[in-house]
């Protein structure tokens, strides 16, 4: 595992790995795991739906997976666009949008390009 | 009241007066001594120079008796060298072989001027006197004297020249065969009188004694005083008798007397003021009498300058011992006036003491009677409604409320006098703050939801073990949170912070502050000054209507004091009070933090069941607790959890993990469906909510929902472990207690 591939990609490896007990397998498979998680795609779907509800459930969704894989910039972006949601500001999460879905594919480019 | 005063203007009036009586007699008695010590020091001065008058006498008599005997013997051994001078003189022109009378006469002048005589002459048998050298002179009973020259009973006699110098003049009697006019003359040759007196050193300057040398007639022969005009010492002394200013202790005629019996006599003389004392005896060898005067001065000067160098070191050393007693008494007197402060300071705390503890027993009666009053009229009244069981209902439950706030009465009163007499004792045990949070909100939760009050726990702790008394700080914690709900509207909040600052503090100890802010009725500033004062309760209509001793701050504020801390209380009435406890709680080593959690390896074998909707966060938690030895199992959602928790075996999982936002169904709906469950773990399987909102909010609804702690997301498995640890050990505590 290229751990400087995955840095690049926007995941801190240390954090993931001191979380995981050390273990890369397991890391590894939860990365490949991770690129079956429905959460983005359920988060582009409300944005493009206007559904708030279902954008508040994906973005926490999103922001639970992406916290225990250590994906800083997404864990981040899921953060604020809950909370911005909680506050009732929905337009302002989906604006979030477009920051999201570039960190989304660097993390996905980078798991990918060490082919996990 | 009026009697507590009176006793306390008596206590004052005592307490003012008593202290200064002592110290002045002390004072005065100081005083006294210093009087009677000056009175004794100048008595004694006094009365030591005043004898030393006597005293000067007395010594002078012995001094004068012993000084006339020596000069008598200088005058006598003086005379024999003298007479010998005269007798070589004789014996050295008889050896020279002269034969002729001139011959003779010129060797006899030569030889006695040799000898330093100054006159010579030869006095023949019939009578005539030959002058060989020096002026004429007039000897004193110059037959009487040439007949004792022959007999050898008067060697010595006195000639006056014609100007009237005196000499003393010796005889010796010559012999000559040959020359028959000369033998049986006498040879007389004199030394003036003046040498004399040098070689007896009977000059006033040397000795600062006048020696006279007078006649039996009283008449001077050596006249020492040049201030002395007068021919005749008796007759001198006759002539001052009566004389103003003149005293002496003798007469002439009894000196006269003396003269005549050859005795010898002192005698004191009083001449213009000057006292002297004077010495009279015969001169051996001759008719005269050598009187010796010392002016009274001479001795009394060095004595009396003695006496008061004497005196002066007397006076010095009364002073240094009147100094010294003087810096005793100052320091004794200090010293008294200390402890009386001392003594009056106590006196004071006991009085404070003894108005408290009358006050004390004032408020007790009045706070055990009302209850005790209700629960009695109540226990009247259900006996008399015996067949109305809603009447004897409602009684009891008076009753119970009465008899619950008389037990708290009475437990915060034992709790306080056990404070108050110095018999509680702190522990210093390992104590998790977390956990003793924990418990304390639990309690304070219940109560402050029973009155609709919010709560809300805000917690930053570095150092969650620490060495103390748990026990007494859940009191404080507890006690303070009571307050507050007590006294905050409904509606209201009441928040507890519990904060561990980077701040220093002494001995390496972790700073601790705990702040319990309400938005309650708040107190007023005249009673924020009393507030930790035994029964203190502000008397105010609402807080007449609140239940409670007036004990709980002041225990807070006994325990806060005794662990070392400090508690301070702000307030503004209407809006709310925040009271901020410090304390320095000791740090518990590395080892003994990890004794105080629950271990947990205990968990080993526990069954959990884990609700999660996410299937990567579901692998997450099952690989990481299930390499900790945990069994999980996997409810996808909400409803899936309460149908696998249904359908288990009562007590098979020993813990709920549970996700908040679940599709189907929420964490929160979950938990209250399995609350709600009619089985018997329903209410004690421990679910611990797992959420990524640090959220208050979110984690008060997880209470309310019937959840037991939460975890946050993303899974820190160390965290888990240990909420899951000390929530199973407790369930299994409480198992085995029951």
């Amino acid at each position: 595992m290229r751990h400087e591939v995955l840095a690049a990609g926007g995941i801190d490896v240390d954090d993931a790995l001191g979380r995981l007990m050390g273990s890369e397998k397991l890391l590894a498979r939860l990365l490949g795991k991770f690129l079956d998680d429905t959460s983005y795609q359920r988060f582009l779907d409300a944005v493009a739906a206007d559904d708030a509800e279902a954008g508040l459930e994906a973005a926490h969704a999103l922001k639970g997976v992406s916290g225990n894989l250590s994906m800083v910039r997404v864990h981040e972006l899921t953060t604020r666009a809950c909370e911005l949601i909680r506050a009732g500001d929905w337009p302002a999460a989906r604006g979030l949008a477009d920051e999201l879905g570039s960190a989304y594919s660097s993390v996905k480019a980078a798991i990918e390009a060490c082919e996990l | 009241m009026t009697g507590e005063k009176n006793r306390e203007a008596a206590a004052r009036a005592a307490g003012s007066a008593s202290p200064a009586r002592p110290v002045r007699a002390i004072r005065l008695g100081v005083l006294g001594l210093l009087a009677l010590c000056a009175v004794v020091f100048a008595a004694v001065t006094f009365t030591a120079v005043g004898m030393s008058d006597v005293t000067i006498d007395g010594v002078s008599a012995g001094f004068m008796e012993q000084m006339s005997a020596q000069i008598r013997l200088n005058f006598a051994s003086e005379m024999r060298l003298y007479r010998s001078e005269l007798e070589s003189t004789r014996l050295a022109v008889r050896a020279s072989g002269a034969t002729g009378r001139d011959e003779l006469r010129d060797g006899f002048a030569r030889e006695a001027a040799a000898r330093g005589f100054a006159y010579v002459g030869v006095i023949y048998p019939e009578g005539r006197t030959s002058l060989l050298l020096g002026p004429e002179l007039a000897l004193d009973e110059r037959d009487a004297f040439v007949d004792g020259v022959v007999d050898g009973s008067r060697p010595v006699t006195v000639g006056t020249s014609a100007d009237g110098e005196s000499m003393l003049v010796f005889g010796e009697v010559l012999e000559n065969r040959r020359l028959p006019e000369l033998d049986g003359a006498v040879l007389v040759a004199g030394v003036p009188l003046g040498e004399v007196v040098s070689a007896l050193s009977l000059d006033v300057s040397a000795t600062q004694v006048y020696t006279h040398i007078i006649r039996p007639d009283g008449s001077f022969i050596l006249n020492s005083n040049k201030n002395l005009d007068a021919d005749s010492y008796l007759g001198m002394l006759r002539d001052n008798e009566g004389r103003p200013g003149v005293d002496y202790d003798i007469t002439a005629d009894e000196l006269a007397q003396v003269m005549d019996d050859r005795g010898s006599v002192f005698y004191v003389a009083v001449v213009g003021g000057e006292r002297y004392a004077s010495y009279l005896s015969p001169l051996e060898g001759t008719d005269w009498f050598i009187v010796s005067v010392l002016p009274h001065r001479v001795l009394h000067d060095p004595i009396d300058s003695l006496a008061w160098s004497l005196v002066a070191a007397a006076f010095v050393g009364c002073l240094a011992i009147l100094v010294a007693l003087l810096a005793v008494f100052v320091r004794y007197l200090r010293l008294l006036r200390s402890q009386m402060d001392e003594l009056d300071r106590a006196r004071a705390a006991s009085d404070a003491a003894s108005l408290a503890k009358s006050r004390f027993l004032s408020n007790m009666s009045h706070d055990i009677r009302t209850p005790m009053n209700a629960i009695v009229g109540m226990t009247q009244i259900a006996r008399e409604h015996a067949d109305d069981p809603a009447a004897v209902s409602g009684c009891l439950d008076k009753i119970a409320n009465s008899s619950a706030h008389l037990l708290n009465l009475i437990n915060d009163v034992l709790d306080m006098s056990r404070i108050e007499s110095g018999r509680m004792e702190l522990a210093s045990e390992r104590v998790s703050l977390p956990e003793t949070l924990d418990a304390v909100e639990a309690i304070a939760r219940t109560q402050a939801e029973a009155r609709g009050v919010t709560f809300v726990v805000e917690r930053e702790l570095s150092c969650p073990v620490v060495l103390t008394d748990g026990t007494r700080l859940s009191q404080v914690l507890l006690n303070l949170l009571s307050n507050a709900v007590k006294f905050t509207p409904r509606g209201g909040e009441v928040t507890l912070r519990v904060e561990q600052g980077a701040e220093p503090a002494p001995d390496g100890r972790v700073r601790t502050h705990v702040w319990v802010r309400d938005t309650g009725i708040g107190m007023s500033e005249e009673f924020m000054r009393r507030i930790f004062d035994s029964f203190e309760r502000e008397d105010t209509e609402r807080v007449r209507k609140t239940e409670g001793t007036g004990l709980g701050m002041s225990i807070v504020k006994r325990i806060v004091d005794g662990m070392g801390g400090s508690i301070q209380v702000s307030s503004e009435k209407g809006h709310g009070s925040t009271f901020h406890v410090t304390l320095d709680l000791e740090r518990c080593a590395g080892e003994a933090e990890r004794l105080a959690e629950p271990d947990p390896a205990s968990l080993a074998g526990a069954r959990v069941l884990l609700a999660e909707d996410n299937e990567l966060n579901w692998d997450v938690a099952s690989e990481l607790l299930g390499a900790c030895g945990l069994e999980l199992d996997w409810a996808e959602n909400g409803r899936e959890c309460v149908e696998r928790f249904s359908a288990s075996e009562p007590g098979h999982y020993d813990a709920i993990l549970m996700d908040l936002r679940m599709p189907e169904m929420t964490g929160y709906e979950a938990t209250r469906a399995i609350r709600a469950l009619d089985r018997p773990d329903a209410r004690s399987v421990p679910i611990v909510a797992m959420t990524a909102d640090a959220f208050e909010e979110d984690r008060q609804r997880a209470r309310e929902a019937g959840m037991d702690a939460h975890v946050a997301k993303p899974i820190d498995v160390a965290e888990v472990l240990r909420v899951l640890a000390r929530l199973v050990g407790e369930r299994d505590d409480g198992r085995g207690g029951a």
